[in-house]
């Protein structure tokens, strides 16, 4: 089996999504045998098994990157693809062709709709004009949303799953203020200037309960952040502490006791989502806040808050009446993770996507 | 679209990768903190760069500082920009004098062939393409 990725798996901006890939990875395996997977970067195409490199070569275009993986499938003998998605041109509807000639194949949507993450014109028109073609060569689709179809391709529903043993359940703290966490790639669809422009607001008010907003990760908004920041004078009350990874990370989850998911999807049109930090937050045990429907949980969950998707500022006292109503109840972290392991076992989630391909 | 035009389209999108690619490695040349960790991942002491050109020039200016750049290499023995004070050598030169070192292939639209002359004696292990020693895979 082979498992194509055309963009950077490595690049700093994918470090949540490789291992989310390399977790369907391992489950795959466990089913099928060796699973070689693809990664591009610095114009190069990689071919790969079990973390090693086993082939690369110089591919400039798109039709040269697809030209590869497609003889790396003929000189591998490789009869199941599963191909995460990127966007649609001229080319990947080619390569596409080629390979329902050599292989059972699914293709990933990892965002549905994702018109709105696009910005390049020219992008935009060329996605929208191929994409349409995509339902002609491919079977079978899955995404993280509740589409029945895709692009007219009969889709599979799946949900971000999540490694219980990378994601330790938080520890207790002792000390009185609250602490607010994100952790992620911040992007415009994260909003998070919702949360610093609601601590402006509750300061400004007179706010007593201190309250802590942690940013964790680097990405296009950071800098946005970091004028609001200064422009609110909040310097005491949010940080921006960049990428974080293994014990310092836990670190700052030990200390946290709400985390922050996505609060500005409606920027991108989505409404719901399935989005791999609201996994990861349920199995460490934090409750958390979003702004969108989120297709892992019912929504009325005790530790969950679930906000408006849209640019007003988060309302802090309500954060803080849900947190205090929450941690009157000393099991609640515990529930969290068992929910999550239940819910989020990639083993599970993959299921129908293993026995499609079984089915040959 | 008739073959002429699209023989004609696919030039034209070779170009414009060509372009972005080489625009895209001029700027990551400029980021000196990436240069040393790259310099270190890829365990570089000396290096000869393959190209005179733009590229093989910025390449020099941001590793002199940092590695043993032995020389430029270039087939026609010079640069085409108007540098002094680089060494620079032909390909006969580099045969006759390489040790071991790694090459680093700053050319994108010769690099396959480039690549294969240069493994007539010297280990594929020891040849990067510059968007490979940029950000490629260690």
């Amino acid at each position: 089996m082979i498992y194509v990725v055309l963009v950077d798996l490595f690049s700093k901006g994918y470090a949540g999504i490789k291992k989310k890939i390399l977790a369907q990875i391992r489950v795959f395996s466990e089913e099928f045998g060796n699973v070689y997977y693809t990664t591009y970067s610095g114009q190069m195409m990689y071919l790969l098994l079990n973390g090693k490199v086993l082939e690369k070569g110089l591919a400039i275009t798109n039709k040269e990157r697809n030209n590869l993986v497609l003889y790396w499938v003929k000189k591998y003998n490789i009869k199941k693809a599963y191909v995460r998605y990127d966007l649609s041109d001229i080319w990947f509807v080619q390569f596409l062709v080629s390979l329902k000639e050599q292989c059972k194949m699914v293709l990933e949507f990892p965002t549905i709709p994702y018109d709105g993450t696009l910005s390049n014109r020219r992008l935009k028109l060329e996605d929208a004009h191929y994409r349409e073609q995509l339902c002609q060569h491919v079977e079978c689709c899955t995404t993280y949303s509740n589409d029945e179809k895709v692009f007219g391709i009969p889709s599979i529903s799946l949900l971000n799953g999540v490694d219980p043993d990378e994601h330790p359940l938080k520890k207790s703290k002792i000390d009185e203020n609250i602490v607010l966490i994100a952790v992620a790639s911040m992007a415009k669809w994260h909003g998070y200037e919702r949360v610093i422009e609601g601590l402006a607001v509750y300061y400004a008010n007179g706010g007593k309960q201190k309250v802590i907003f942690r940013l964790i990760g680097e990405g296009p908004e950071t800098d946005k952040y970091r004028h609001l920041i200064e422009r609110y004078n909040l310097q005491e009350y949010v940080k921006i502490l960049g990428c974080l990874e293994g014990d310092k990370l836990n670190q700052q989850y030990n200390e946290a006791d709400i985390a922050i998911g996505s609060l500005g999807l409606y920027k991108i049109g989505l409404t719901e989502g399935s989005p791999i930090k609201s996994g990861e937050y349920c199995i460490r045990g934090i409750p958390f806040v979003y702004g969108y429907r989120d297709n892992g949980f019912l929504g009325k969950e005790k530790y969950l808050l679930n906000v408006s998707n849209d640019d007003t500022p988060l309302e802090i006292n309500k954060v803080i009446q849900f947190y205090n109503n929450l941690k009157r109840e000393s099991s609640y972290m515990q529930e969290m993770r068992k929910v999550a392991i239940e819910k989020y076992a990639w083993t599970s989630i993959l299921k129908p996507v293993v026995t499609y391909f079984s089915n040959m | 679209m008739e073959d002429f035009e699209k023989q004609l389209f696919d030039i034209y999108v070779e170009d414009y990768r060509i372009d972005s690619a080489c625009y895209k490695m001029m700027g990551m040349m400029l980021e000196e903190e990436r240069i040393s960790k790259r310099i270190e991942l890829h365990n570089i002491e000396s290096v000869y760069i393959y190209g005179g050109g733009y590229l093989g020039v910025q390449l020099y200016n941001a590793l002199v500082k940092k590695a043993k750049v032995k020389a430029i290499v270039d087939i026609n023995g010079g640069l085409s920009v108007d540098v002094n004070g680089i060494r620079t050598i032909t390909f006969e030169d580099l045969k006759k004098e390489y040790t071991g070192e790694k090459v680093i292939i700053t050319p994108v639209k010769y690099y396959q062939t480039i690549k294969d002359s240069l493994m007539k004696f010297i280990d594929e292990d020891r040849i990067l393409f510059l968007g490979e020693f940029l950000e490629g895979i260690v």
